[in-house]
C-alpha cells in the first residue's frame, strides 16, 4: 500500500476462526484484516483471550481442534516484488494437504512463549532440527547436522556441538528460546511467527532474546509477526502494529502513527493505561476499566461498547462497525471515523463523539 | 480485645469458606447432570439399595425355605392377563427322571394359581422395627405353594428372587460399609501423613508403597481363611468386610495425602491456624471439606471393587458362609459347570454383579468428571 | 541413575522381608494350626464311626505332631528357621502332599510366571494401538465404542468372566475350557509339542485375566495421548510440516508410552491377584489352586511360601519395568 513498504508477503482478509465446543460457538477471531511485509515486522496487541495465538496458528493452519477457518482468506506471496500478482491463498488449503504442509517451516515458522515445551521432552534438540531441515531440504543426515550446528552457533550458543545432542529439559531457558529460534530459521523462513516469544524468560535474557531476532531479521531480510501482551516491546520492534479486541481487528496501521495519533478508543486506552509510551520492556499491559464480556454473551453492536469511554448510545450499540481505512494505510474499526454504512464521518460530527 | 477479634476471625474465615464448598458443589452437580450415563447409573444405584432397604418386602417367598419336591425348577412366567388383569402362574408338578436322574417339571396350563399386590406372606422386620408381613408381589394365602419363582429355585427349592433379594442387601451394604471403613483407614493415614509431614510421612509412604507393590488378594485370602468359621453371621460378616476394607485404603491414603500436602500452605488454612484452631479442628473443620470431593470420587469408584472382593471370597469358599446370602454364596452354586449348564438361573447373580459394579463405575466416572473437570 | 536403581533395589529387598514377616504371621491367625486341621479331618474322615477312645488317642498324637513339625516353638523362631531355609532355598515339606514345598509349586510358578507374561503382552499389543486410535479420533463412534466395551471389561469381575466363557464353551461348543495342556500333555516332560500346545491353550486364559488390564490400559493411554496432543512440542512438529500420523507416532505417542512402562509394575500385582481366582475357576495349574487348597486344609508353610513367591515375582517385575522406564525416559535417566 504505501510506499517503501512494497507489496505484502502475507495478505490476510476478513479472517474467522470457530471453535465449536460442547458449550457453544466460540468466534475466537471474528474478523481480522491485515498486512505483513517483507522483512517487517508486525507487532499484535490485545487483552487475553482477544485471539492472537488463534490468527498466528491459523495463517500456519494449526489450530486445535475442533477449531476452523470458516471465512475470509490469507494469502501469500512467495515472490512479492517480482511477481506481486503470484499468491496462494492458504486458507483454502486442507490443513494436512501436501501444498499446505510445504509451505510450514520453509516459508513460514512459528516459536512459542514456552521453549520449554516447544521441544519434545523425549527427543534431542538436533534430532528435531535435523528432522525439520530434512523435510524441507535435500540435505543429507550429515548435512542437515553440520547446518543444525552452524545454526546454533548463529543463534549465540556456545558449544553447539555438545549442545545439540542434549536434551530441552538440559538447557536454561534462554539456551532453550535461542535454540528454538535457531531452528525455526533452520529453513530460512520468509515469515517467523513469533507467539509471545519472550513472556516466560527472565528481563535480561528477554532483552536478548529481541535483540537476537532483530539481528536476525536484518541478515536474513525475514519478516517476523510479534504477538505480544508488551506494549513496550511493540514500540521497539514493530513497524506495524494490529490491536485485536475480542477476536476483531480495531485497528491496523503503522507503528509511529498508533503511538503518536492512535484512533481507536481501545488503543488510546491501551496507551493511557501504561505510564509511559515507550515504557521500559517487561512492562505489563495494565487492564482497562471494565472487564472483558464472556465468550457466549457479547454485546451487540461494536463489542468494546460497554467499556468505551466515546459510547454513542444507538449507534454503538446497535450494527457491529466496519474495519476501513482512514489515512492511507491506517485501518481502524469504529464509529467516530465510519457509520454503519461504512462512508467516512464529517469533522463536526467526530468533535461532537 | 485480642478475644473479640480471634472469634470475628474465624466466622469471615468460615464463612467465605462455605461460599466456596456451597458454589463448588452446584458446579458439580451441573457438571454431574450432564453426564447422562452417570446419572442414569446413579438411578440403577438407588433401584440397588432401595431393594436392599426392603428386602423382605420384595421377596416372594422366604429365602431360607426348603422345598426338596421342586429342587431346580426353572423360573415361571408371570401370565398378566387373563380375561382382564388377573396375574397367575401355571402349577407345576414334577419329578426325578428314572433314567436320567434330572428333575422334570410339568405344567399344567389349566391349574392356575393367582398372583396378587400386597400379599400376606411371611413375617418381618421392615427397616429392623416396623413389624409387617406384607410383600410386594406373592401367592396369596390359601394356596399351598409359595412362589411365584420368577427366577426359579435352587438345588433345595429354595426362591432365587428371593434369594437375590436378600444377596442384595448383602452385598450392596458390604460395599458401603467396607468403603467406610476403608475411608477411615485412608483418611486417618493419610492425612496424618500429609499433615505432619516428616519421618511418619515417609513411615506411612513408605507402608502404602509396599501395599501397592505386593499382590494383596492371596493376603487378604489368607486373613479370611483365619477368620473362625463357627462364627455367628452378624460377626463373620464384618470381619469378612474389615478383610474386604484392607483391598482399597492405599487409593484413599494416597488421595488425600496428596491433597493435605497441597493444602497445608493455602491461605484459609493457615488463617484458621492463625485464629487459634486445634491441629484436629483444622483438619475436619477446614481440610476435610474442601477435599470431599475428591474423596467422594475416590470411593465411588472404590465401592465396585469391594463388591468384586466379596463375591470372589465368597465364591472361593472364604468369605460369607451360608446360610448367609450374598451374590458370592449364590454363585457358590455356580462352580459347578453341569449344573449351570442345565439349570442357567443359577448365574443370575452374576448379572446382578456385573450390573452393581458398571454402575458404580459409570457414576464414579461421571463423579470423577464433574468434580475435577480437567482429569481424565 | 545409579542412585535411583539402587534406591529401588533397597526398597525392593525392604518389600520382600515385609511380605514374608507378613505372609509368615498372617497364617498363624488362624485359631487352630495345621496339626487341629489335620486331626480334625481325620477323627471326621478316617474315624467317623470308631468310638472316642481312638479319637481321643489321636488327640495325644496330636503334642507329639506338633513337635514334629515345629509348631510349638515361639513364632519368631518358626520364622527365622523358615526364613533362613528359604534363603538357602530349601522351604520344607507340603505337609499334605508329603512332598518338598519345591516339588509341589516349581511348574506351578512357572506357568503362572508365563501366565502372567502372556497376559501382559496381550494387554499391550490390544490396548496401545485402541487407546491410540481412540485419542487422535476422539468422539467418534469408534471411539465410543471402545470406552463402552472398555466398560464392560473393566466391569465385569474376571472370575466372572471365566464361568460364563465356560459355560458358553460348554453348553454351545461342547468343549471345556480349562487346564494349560490338552490331556496328553498333561504329565509329560517338555518338549516342542508340549509348548506349542501351551501356547494354543494360553490365549484363553490371558484373555480373560486381561480384559481388565486391557480396558484400563486403553483408558491410560489414550488419556496420555490426548494430553499430550495438546502440548505445544506437538504443534511444533505440525508446524514443521510434518505428515500427521507420522508425527504422532513420533512425538505424542512415544511421550505417552513412558509412564505406562511403569504401569507394567502396577499392573503385576492385579494380574498375580486376578490370576488365583481365574486359576480356580479354569482350574489352570498355577499356583493359584493350590493356595486356596493350602489355605483351606492351613498349611502354614505351603501357603506362606506361595505367597512370598507370589510377592517376589511381583516386586522383581515390578523392578525389572522401573529399569525399563529410566532406560527408555531420559528425564529420568538425567535426574
Ligand atoms: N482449542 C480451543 N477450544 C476452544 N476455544 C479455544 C481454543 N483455543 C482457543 N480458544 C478460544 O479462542 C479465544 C482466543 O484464544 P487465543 O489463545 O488466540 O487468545 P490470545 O489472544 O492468544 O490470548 P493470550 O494472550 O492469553 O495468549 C479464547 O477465547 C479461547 O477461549
Ligand atoms: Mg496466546
Amino acid at each position: 500500500m504505501a510506499a517503501g513498504r512494497g507489496t505484502p508477503l502475507i495478505s490476510v482478509t476478513d479472517l474467522e476462526v470457530h471453535f465449536p465446543t460442547d458449550e457453544g460457538l466460540v468466534r475466537a477471531v471474528d474478523g481480522v484484516s491485515f498486512d505483513i511485509f517483507p522483512g517487517r515486522t508486525l507487532g499484535v496487541v490485545g487483552e487475553s483471550g482477544c485471539g492472537k495465538s488463534t490468527v498466528g496458528r491459523a495463517i500456519l493452519q494449526i489450530l486445535d481442534r475442533p477449531g476452523r477457518i470458516v471465512n475470509g482468506s490469507i494469502e501469500l506471496r512467495l515472490d512479492p516484488e517480482t511477481d506481486p500478482d503470484d499468491a496462494v491463498d492458504l486458507a483454502s488449503l486442507g490443513p494436512n494437504s501436501g501444498p499446505m504442509r510445504a509451505v510450514r517451516w520453509a516459508d513460514i515458522s512459528l516459536i512459542f512463549q514456552e521453549p520449554m515445551t516447544s521441544f519434545s521432552p523425549v527427543h534431542t534438540i538436533g534430532n528435531q532440527m535435523i528432522e525439520a531441515i530434512r523435510s524441507h531440504r535435500g540435505y543429507s543426515k550429515r548435512e542437515a547436522r553440520e547446518w543444525a550446528v552452524e545454526l546454533l552457533s548463529m543463534v549465540g550458543i556456545s558449544n553447539p556441538r555438545q549442545r545439540i545432542d542434549e536434551f530441552s529439559h538440559q538447557l536454561s531457558g534462554g539456551i532453550r528460546q535461542r535454540a528454538m529460534i535457531a531452528m525455526a530459521i533452520s529453513c530460512e523462513p520468509k515469515l517467523l511467527i513469533a507467539d509471545e516469544p519472550t513472556t516466560a524468560l527472565d528481563v535480561t535474557t528477554q532483552a536478548q532474546i529481541l535483540d537476537l531476532l532483530r539481528e536476525l531479521q536484518e541478515s536474513q531480510g525475514m519478516a517476523i509477526m510479534l504477538i505480544t501482551h508488551d506494549l513496550g516491546v511493540i514500540a521497539e520492534m514493530a513497524d506495524e502494529v494490529l490491536v485485536m479486541y475480542l477476536g476483531r481487528g480495531v485497528e491496523f496501521g503503522p507503528s509511529d502513527d498508533m503511538f503518536h495519533n492512535p484512533k481507536h478508543p481501545y488503543t488510546t486506552s491501551l496507551l493511557t493505561s501504561i505510564p509511559s509510551i515507550y515504557t521500559k520492556r517487561g512492562e505489563r499491559m495494565q487492564p482497562i476499566a471494565g472487564s472483558i464480556p464472556h465468550p457466549f454473551n457479547r454485546p451487540p453492536g461494536c463489542t468494546f461498547n460497554p467499556r468505551c469511554p466515546s459510547f454513542m448510545p444507538g449507534v454503538c450499540d446497535h450494527d457491529p462497525p466496519l474495519f476501513l481505512p482512514l489515512e492511507g494505510p491506517h485501518l481502524v474499526r469504529c464509529f467516530l471515523y465510519h457509520d454503519a454504512q461504512g462512508n467516512p464521518v464529517t469533522a463536526e460530527a467526530e468533535n461532537d463523539g | 480485645m485480642t478475644e473479640a477479634a480471634v472469634p470475628a476471625r474465624q466466622v469471615e474465615v468460615t464463612e467465605e469458606e462455605r461460599v466456596f464448598v456451597a458454589s463448588q458443589w452446584q458446579l458439580m452437580w451441573w457438571r454431574f447432570k450432564k453426564h447422562r450415563a452417570a446419572v442414569i447409573a446413579a438411578w440403577v444405584l438407588v433401584f440397588l439399595y432401595v431393594i436392599a432397604v426392603a428386602a423382605e418386602f420384595f421377596s416372594m417367598a422366604h429365602p431360607e425355605d426348603v422345598e426338596t419336591s421342586i429342587g431346580y425348577l426353572a423360573p415361571q412366567t408371570i401370565h398378566w392377563f387373563d380375561s382382564g388383569f388377573h396375574p397367575h402362574v401355571k402349577a407345576v408338578s414334577g419329578g426325578i427322571d428314572p433314567e436320567s436322574f434330572q428333575r422334570v417339571y410339568e405344567t399344567d396350563p389349566d391349574d392356575k394359581i393367582p398372583v396378587h399386590f400386597f400379599v400376606r406372606g411371611f413375617e418381618y422386620k421392615f427397616l429392623g422395627f416396623i413389624k409387617i408381613d406384607r410383600h410386594l408381589m406373592g401367592v396369596p394365602e390359601g394356596y399351598d405353594r409359595a412362589g411365584p419363582y420368577v427366577l426359579g429355585t435352587d438345588r433345595l427349592g429354595r426362591d432365587m428372587w428371593s434369594r437375590l433379594m436378600y444377596g442384595t442387601r448383602v452385598s450392596m451394604s458390604i460395599g458401603l460399609v467396607g468403603v467406610g471403613i476403608s475411608l477411615l483407614l485412608g483418611v486417618s493415614l493419610g492425612g496424618v501423613s500429609g499433615f505432619f509431614g516428616g519421618i511418619t510421612d515417609t513411615v506411612i509412604q513408605r507402608l502404602i508403597e509396599i501395599v501397592r507393590a505386593v499382590p494383596t488378594l492371596p493376603l487378604w485370602m489368607a486373613l479370611a481363611a483365619s477368620v473362625p468359621r463357627d462364627w455367628g453371621p452378624l460377626k463373620l460378616y464384618f470381619a469378612i468386610t474389615i478383610v474386604i476394607s484392607l483391598f482399597a485404603w492405599t487409593d484413599t491414603a494416597r488421595v488425600v495425602r496428596g491433597r493435605f500436602l497441597a493444602m497445608r500452605e493455602e491461605e484459609f488454612v493457615m488463617a484458621a491456624r492463625l485464629a487459634g484452631a486445634s491441629t484436629a479442628r483444622v483438619i475436619f473443620r477446614h481440610m476435610v471439606p474442601s477435599f470431599a470431593s475428591h474423596i467422594i470420587t475416590v470411593m465411588s469408584l472404590a465401592i465396585p471393587g469391594m463388591i468384586i472382593a466379596e463375591t470372589a471370597l465368597s465364591f472361593l469358599g472364604l468369605g460369607l458362609q451360608a446360610p448367609a446370602i450374598s451374590y458370592g454364596v449364590l454363585l457358590q452354586a455356580a462352580q459347578n459347570l453341569q449344573a449351570v449348564a442345565l439349570y442357567q438361573w443359577l448365574m443370575v447373580p452374576a448379572i446382578a454383579v456385573t450390573v452393581a459394579v458398571l454402575a458404580f463405575n459409570f457414576m464414579g466416572d461421571g463423579i470423577r468428571d464433574a468434580a475435577d473437570p480437567y482429569s481424565q | 541413575m545409579l542412585a535411583f536403581l539402587i534406591r529401588r533395589t533397597v526398597l525392593a529387598i525392604f518389600t520382600i522381608f515385609s511380605i514374608s514377616i507378613f505372609s509368615f504371621m498372617i497364617i498363624q491367625l488362624p485359631a487352630g494350626d495345621y496339626v487341629d486341621s489335620y486331626i480334625l479331618r481325620q477323627i471326621e474322615e478316617g474315624f467317623g464311626g470308631v468310638q472316642r477312645s481312638s479319637a481321643e488317642g489321636l488327640l495325644e498324637r496330636k503334642e507329639a505332631l506338633r513337635k514334629l513339625y515345629g509348631l510349638d516353638r515361639p513364632m519368631y523362631i518358626q520364622y527365622f528357621k523358615w526364613i533362613g531355609r528359604v534363603v538357602q532355598g530349601r522351604f520344607g515339606q507340603a505337609l499334605e502332599y508329603r512332598l518338598p514345598i519345591w516339588d509341589v509349586i516349581k511348574d506351578r510358578l512357572f506357568l503362572t510366571i508365563i501366565l502372567a507374561a502372556a497376559t501382559i503382552v496381550f494387554t499391550w499389543a490390544l490396548a496401545i494401538p485402541i487407546g491410540i486410535y481412540t485419542a487422535v479420533k476422539q468422539r467418534s463412534i469408534a471411539d465410543y465404542s471402545f470406552t463402552f466395551v472398555g466398560f464392560l471389561g473393566l466391569a465385569t469381575p474376571d472370575f466372572l468372566l471365566a464361568l460364563i466363557l465356560m459355560y458358553m464353551a460348554f453348553v454351545y461348543f461342547n468343549f471345556s475350557v480349562g487346564g494349560l495342556f490338552s490331556p496328553e500333555f498333561q504329565s509329560v516332560g517338555w518338549s516342542l509339542a508340549r509348548a506349542w500346545d501351551l501356547f494354543v491353550h494360553l490365549w484363553i486364559p490371558a484373555l480373560i485375566l486381561g480384559t481388565s488390564g486391557t480396558a484400563g490400559l486403553i483408558r491410560v493411554m489414550r488419556a496420555n495421548l490426548l494430553d499430550e496432543l495438546r502440548k505445544p512440542y506437538v504443534v511444533t512438529a505440525r508446524a514443521k510440516g510434518l505428515a500427521e500420523w507420522r508425527l504422532i507416532m513420533k512425538y505424542p505417542v512415544r511421550v505417552a508410552l513412558n509412564p505406562l512402562v511403569s504401569t507394567i509394575g502396577y499392573l503385576l500385582p492385579y494380574l498375580i491377584s486376578g490370576s488365583i481366582i481365574v486359576s480356580v475357576v479354569l482350574s489352570l495349574p498355577t499356583l493359584g489352586p493350590v493356595l486356596l487348597q493350602s489355605l483351606f486344609t492351613q498349611d502354614l508353610f505351603l501357603a506362606s511360601s506361595i505367597i512370598l513367591l507370589l510377592g517376589v515375582m511381583t516386586v522383581v517385575g515390578t523392578l525389572l519395568s522401573d529399569i525399563l522406564l529410566v532406560i527408555i525416559d531420559p528425564r529420568i535417566r538425567i535426574s
